[in-house]
């Protein structure tokens, strides 16, 4: 015995001892070496990129470079005369690279060599930029598989309301690393176990609610007539003040302390003017039979009625306010609006109308209309507490009501009847639900048998430690629902070795695509006949865009593409929203934002050209909008076409507000913030990435105030952007872009049009003039070509999940030259795009 | 690795009885042999984006080390100036993007290395130190967030760690999260809380068989997109492992309220910043990351910029001092973490600032500029961090890699190189 345990210390021993030495000893690194081996991975296909250099580069490099850098001086251990036209290996492009980043930091030509002339410099740095952009894209396009990817946040909200009727808060769940413009690019995903956590949880939350939603729901439901809270209160008032009022009076005389005295006297006062008030108010027809609001937000649950202290727990779901109201406006230019939702819903992320959250009221107190909201109840938010009045006069209203929750039908209703009733163990019923549950939660995709197998291992097993049946049921589908096959997109084709989908991953693709949320009945029994047809298509989208739930493709994606993100940073300083938007800021940023999107949704809705976006005689606006911009207002409620004047600078995305503001900095404009945003988003060319570690810019602001004395046009803004003019390094990507942001100069910084503001030498490098609004405006109908082109292509890229490469550029010309005739209809284009080849197959 | 080893050692002891010598063990195993009085040593990295004002920021540089004078910028760290060097001219040579603070800043990377892929990074710094003593705690490794850091300069990843295969880890923001993460349910009993997580365990095998059913229909590419699935599942599979070895050691205490208010972002900041101080304090881990977001400061202090538009300021005194503001705040804000952990006692008497590192800095110098960086070091007195001191190395050709590979020295790696660094700054922490 002694023995044993002499040998188990000793091997304890020996155990510790390993441990113990388990010093890591670590080399990490990436170095230059790292590229060389990239090289060898043979991700490469079997043509590998073969960008060439043109001949003006060589020249150039033959003619400025190789007599320090050549055959017969190799300064600084680089010899150029070698090098291969072709950049087809990752060291040949780091090489060229080095090159131009030397170029850029101003390190050549040294200062004792005779200086090259400015233009011939620009020129050079420009073309080799572009040519090393160009290999570094055709590398990329090598590399990109076409991967798989998960829901993203938008998706697996909508998903989660059209499976199980639940709203969910998302905001534990990781964002993706997004280096890509949208949010469904499969690149950026990168899954985790921080996803597979909170996905987990979610479920559990989801399904926990959703058996709740299903335990005897009491609806909710109460009207109040305004006039009966508010008379009761100055009932009250009239009642129990004019007391109040002589005992405070008495009291201030009575009173030896100053402050007491004046305290008791303002008292009275104030008693004396809420008795005057309320009988005032209660002689005033308008309190007979409704109120009267200032701007404000009050509490919901005093507008019905209900006391603030001890109203009733809500469930979660969704409910429902009606208002009867109207307006009391002295001119017609007045507008008063209602909204139950702070401004963050700007976001709008579950893609509703916006008018299901916030209106315009349009009809006068003395013919009121009723309004109706919906709002969701989260668990995380189970009440709402205020409606919001934003008005420039006042509000009067009649009665408000509440009612709900308003469940919605949703896929899994019976599963989760059944998982509700679930109390005792029962493993054969149990296996029915979960398969049931998973051919809905899959998408019409059966578990296997196998899976199925072990899932009734694990029940055998927690039955035999006495859990809770239902409890164990809800972990197993909240497991499911984290499984890859509710999670991922996953595209099965339709004969193995083939490219082409299947027909239920395209009507999922499809569903994704246009409405961000899983395949409804319709779409998936169309999915069960053998082949899908064109035309079956064709109605589809038809039906789907017709549809509300297709804003949430318009809305998301429009956001996206215009970058109206950073439209959210540019909040004015107090002073400019006293002065400028009257303390109504919030109102208008709502108005900003929703002005590309009403855009794109009144184009898809009309069947309007694309190009509109780039140039059009007419605006989609709403009155608080075309009060800014300075034109009609037309009291329809919403946004609605607004016919522009001849000659009028508005009309296309140059002319909104949102991107003359997220491109403006501060109180300044920034004409190279505006020319970038048009070069990469309308014209599809976006300029290389800023370099690093570029030198900074020479001359004080003091330099720039005396080159303004003797031109007295020009903003301090533009003299300051034209001083990029006097280096090679910064004009050879500069006079591609800055022209474009001159002839916008009419813009103040908030998107105000102030008239023409320029010297007439604003001008692209290849002489084009941009000097007027109008001017820019041909230009970017002249470059129409370039806007639908890459507009299909983010289109498709959206779409398909991925970004598109070289070998998809013939399928985007045959959509480009198919929509041609018909001047480029954004439906027909849609439609395009799902008809197509890249669409259909993975 | 080291903790496959350690459970299978588990169960090796376990069977000889021996089960009870277990907590020892714990503590004991490691790559870091120190006597057992002495308090562990943590560290804490803290990025954000964009540069500063120059002028007002950076000391002027006239010695390779002379005591440290706080600039007009720094003034709020007046109350601990003593504890914080100020260290000059390092530079992320590989850094390529102009507007790109954190992403390379603890891996000093070169992101385009890679031509198939748009962007490609390696291992971090925290990562490291993680990976060699991460098994010591029940964390082996915290990454935390600001909010709105998406136009604040930050650059890509969802924090500023990154793995061994370069991947971004996701990086918590939610406060309420990170506590529960940390402090987590003290109403669940031992048992529960075991069978909580082996019950985990069989649900998330579960949820990766599923994948098998989907492999005939997808294609091969597809596949290895499943793949980061399947990995992500067995890297949950070793975590719940772990806690379960864990188990037996209670939960921390604390008497930290859980924070659930909506707070102006100062607030939130220090409370992130007395978070930190209580996971440390706790032992719960030892390698926090931090992500410092700026664009709410700006909000709360009235200006209208974007942070961009902020880094950006030109030779004028309004955008100036946007940028001056944020960068004297930002300082307070340093200034109030280091007071948080120095008020702080670890059990030998020494203050949790003592034995802790913090490093506060970002991968741009000003506008576009990407060498010389600004970083400054505080703690570490019980450690032998040289403190308030000044340290200038050569203009634009020192690797901010050296300062990680002494950083690695400190924690008892035997790192040679790290990132794209020629040798080390080991003089920073010779006391």
């Amino acid at each position: 015995m002694g023995l044993i345990g002499f040998a188990a210390a000793i091997a304890f021993a020996f155990v510790l001892y390993r441990t113990f030495d388990a010093t890591p000893k670590v080399t990490a690194g990436n170095s230059a070496a790292d590229v060389e081996q990239v090289a060898d991975v043979s991700v490469y296909r079997e043509n590998p990129p073969a960008v060439e250099l043109s001949s003006s580069i060589r020249l150039f490099l033959h003619e400025r470079c190789e007599s320090c850098h050549g055959p017969e001086k190799q300064n600084g251990d680089q010899r150029f005369d070698h090098l291969p036209d072709t950049l087809d290996s990752p060291a040949i492009l780091q090489t060229y690279q080095d090159i131009l980043d030397t170029l850029n930091l101003g390190e050549m030509p040294p200062e004792e060599e005779p200086a090259i002339p400015l233009q011939e410099l620009t020129a050079f740095i420009d073309e080799l930029s572009e040519t090393i952009a160009s290999a570094k894209k055709a590398f990329l396009d090598q590399g990109t598989d076409a991967p798989i990817r998960y829901l993203n946040k938008r998706e697996l909200q909508l998903t989660y309301r059209d499976l199980l009727g639940v709203r969910l808060d998302l905001d534990e769940m990781p964002s993706t690393a997004g280096t890509s413009k949208f949010d469904t690019i499969a690149q950026d995903q990168y899954f985790t176990e921080l996803h597979w956590e909170t996905a987990f949880a979610v479920a559990k939350d989801a399904l926990t609610t959703a058996i709740r939603n299903e335990t005897g729901h009491t609806l909710f439901q109460k009207r109040n007539e305004i006039e009966e809270s508010t008379r009761a209160h100055w009932q009250h008032v009239l009642s129990t003040y004019p007391g109040d009022v002589i005992r405070f009076r008495e009291l201030a005389q009575q009173e030896v302390r100053l402050s007491e005295k004046e305290r008791s006297k303002n008292i009275s006062e104030q008693r004396q003017q809420a008795i005057d008030e309320a009988k005032r108010n209660m002689a005033d027809p308008l309190f007979a039979t409704g109120a009267v609001f200032k701007d404000g937000s009050p509490l919901l649950m005093e507008l019905l009625g209900i006391n603030i202290y001890h109203f009733p727990k809500f469930k979660a779901g969704q409910y429902r306010v009606r208002i009867r109201c109207g307006t009391l406006h002295d001119t017609k230019e007045q507008q008063t609006f209602i909204r139950t939702a702070p401004f963050i819903t700007l976001d709008n992320p579950l893609g509703q109308p916006y008018q299901t959250y916030y209106q315009e009221v349009l009809a006068p107190h003395d013919n009121p209309e009723t309004l109706t909201f919906t709002f969701d109840l989260t668990p995380d938010h189970p009440f709402l507490r205020n409606l919001y009045f934003d008005t420039d006069k006042a509000l009067w209203i009649d009665w408000v009501e509440m009612e709900g929750p308003i469940v919605p039908d949703y896929a899994a209703r019976q599963e989760v009847r059944l998982l509700r009733d679930f109390k005792n163990w029962d493993v054969d019923r149990a296996l029915r639900i979960i398969a049931a549950f998973a051919t809905k939660a899959h998408r019409a995709r059966p578990a296997n048998d196998q899976w199925l197998g072990e899932i009734r291992n694990y029940l055998l097993a927690q039955k035999a430690s006495g859990e809770d049946p239902q409890a164990t049921l809800v972990d197993v589908m909240a497991m499911m629902l984290a499984s890859p096959q509710f999670l991922y997109v996953v595209p099965a084709v339709s004969e193995p070795g083939k490219q082409m989908l299947d027909p239920l991953s395209v009507v999922t693709k499809l569903s994704y695509f246009l409405w961000s949320t899983m395949p409804d009945t319709e779409l998936v029994d169309l999915a069960s006949t053998k082949s899908l047809e064109r035309d079956a298509l064709v109605r589809q989208c038809d039906r789907m865009l017709d549809s509300h739930k297709s804003r949430q493709f318009i809305n998301a994606f429009t956001y996206q593409w215009l970058e109206m993100a950073r439209f959210q940073e540019s909040t004015p300083n107090r002073h400019v929203q006293k002065t400028v938007f009257n303390n109504d800021w919030d109102r208008y940023a709502f108005s900003m934002t929703r002005e590309p999107m009403e855009l794109f949704a009144h184009l898809v809705a009309n069947n309007l050209p694309i190009t509109d976006f780039l140039v059009s005689d007419y605006c989609i606006i709403d009155d608080t909008l075309a009060k800014y911009y300075e034109l009609p207002i037309s009291k329809a409620g919403g946004y609605t076409i607004r016919q522009l004047p001849a000659s009028h600078p508005r009309g296309g995305v140059t002319g909104h507000a949102a991107y003359l503001m997220l491109t403006s900095s501060g109180p300044r404009t920034s004409p190279v913030e505006r020319g970038v945003f048009l070069l990469r988003n309308l014209l599809y060319s976006p300029p290389p990435p800023a370099p690093p570690n570029v030198p900074i810019l020479g001359g004080s602001l003091h330099q720039v105030r005396i080159d303004r004395t003797r031109n007295k046009e020009l903003s301090l803004t533009r003299l300051a952007t034209e001083r990029h003019r006097n280096q090679a390094q910064c004009l050879s990507c500069h006079r591609n872009f800055d022209p474009l942001g001159f002839a916008l100069e009419g813009y103040d910084s908030l998107g105000r049009w102030c008239g023409e503001h320029s010297d007439g030498n604003s001008r692209l490098p290849s002489g084009t003039a941009l000097n007027t609004v109008a001017e820019l405006k041909t230009h970017l109908n002249h470059e129409r070509e370039q806007f639908v082109k890459g507009f299909i292509k983010s289109l498709l890229s959206y779409a398909s999940h991925r970004p598109l490469t070289i070998v998809e550029q013939a399928e985007i010309d045959r959509i480009y030259n198919q929509l041609r005739p018909s001047g480029f209809r954004s439906r027909d284009l849609i439609k395009a795009v799902v008809l197509s080849k890249v669409f259909r197959s993975t | 690795m080291n903790d496959r080893l350690l459970t299978n050692r588990r169960d090796l002891l376990r069977a000889a009885g021996l089960g009870l010598t277990l907590p020892f063990l714990e503590s004991v195993a490691g790559s870091e042999i120190r006597p057992p009085n002495r308090p562990p040593k943590r560290v804490i990295f803290i990025g954000y984006g964009y540069g500063h004002y120059d002028v007002d920021w950076y000391p002027t540089v006239t010695q390779p080390v002379e005591p440290f004078k706080l600039t007009p910028s720094l003034k709020g760290l007046e109350s601990c100036k003593g504890d914080v060097s100020f260290v000059s001219n390092l530079t992320p040579t590989k850094a390529r993007w102009a507007h790109d603070g954190c992403s390379t800043l603890l891996t000093c990377a070169n992101t385009d290395a890679d031509p198939s892929r748009a962007y490609s990074n390696s291992i971090s710094v925290d990562q490291m130190i993680a990976n060699a003593i991460g098994h010591q705690t029940r964390i082996a490794s915290m990454q935390l967030n600001g909010v709105d850091g998406d136009v604040d300069g930050w650059g890509s990843g969802l924090s500023m760690s990154y793995d061994a295969n370069g991947a971004s880890i996701p990086g918590l923001s939610s406060l309420p999260t990170i506590y529960n993460r940390v402090f987590g349910d003290p109403k669940l009993t031992l048992a529960q809380r075991r069978q909580a997580l082996l019950r985990k365990t069989s649900l998330v095998s579960l949820s990766n068989l599923g994948t098998a059913s989907l492999n005939k229909a997808i294609s091969r590419e597809d596949k290895h997109r499943l793949e980061q699935f399947t990995e992500s599942v067995h890297s949950l599979e070793e975590r719940i492992e772990k806690e379960v070895a864990w188990t037996h050691k209670p939960l921390p205490q604390t008497s930290l309220k859980k924070v659930t208010d909506t707070l102006t972002e100062t607030e939130r900041i220090k409370a992130t910043f007395d978070l930190m101080t209580e996971i440390l304090r706790t032992d719960s881990t030892r390698v926090i990351t931090y992500r410092l977001s700026s664009v709410g400061l700006l909000r709360e202090m009235g200006n209208q910029q974007s942070t961009h538009s902020m880094s950006h300021w030109n030779r004028d005194p309004l955008d100036q001092k946007c940028q001056t503001d944020r960068d004297k705040k930002i300082a307070e804000l340093f200034a109030y973490l280091i007071n948080r952990l120095r008020s702080v006692k670890d059990h030998d008497g020494s203050t949790l600032l003592d034995n802790t590192l913090v490093f506060f800095g970002t991968g741009i110098r000003v506008f576009h500029t990407l060498k010389n960086i600004p970083m400054m070091v505080a703690g570490g007195g019980g450690i032998g961090l040289r403190r308030g001191q000044h340290f200038a190395y050569n203009e634009d050709v020192t690797p901010l890699g050296n300062l990680w590979v002494s950083v690695l020295h400190q924690f008892g790696i035997e790192a040679a190189q790290f990132g794209d660094s020629s040798g080390d700054l080991d003089e920073i922490f010779r006391s």
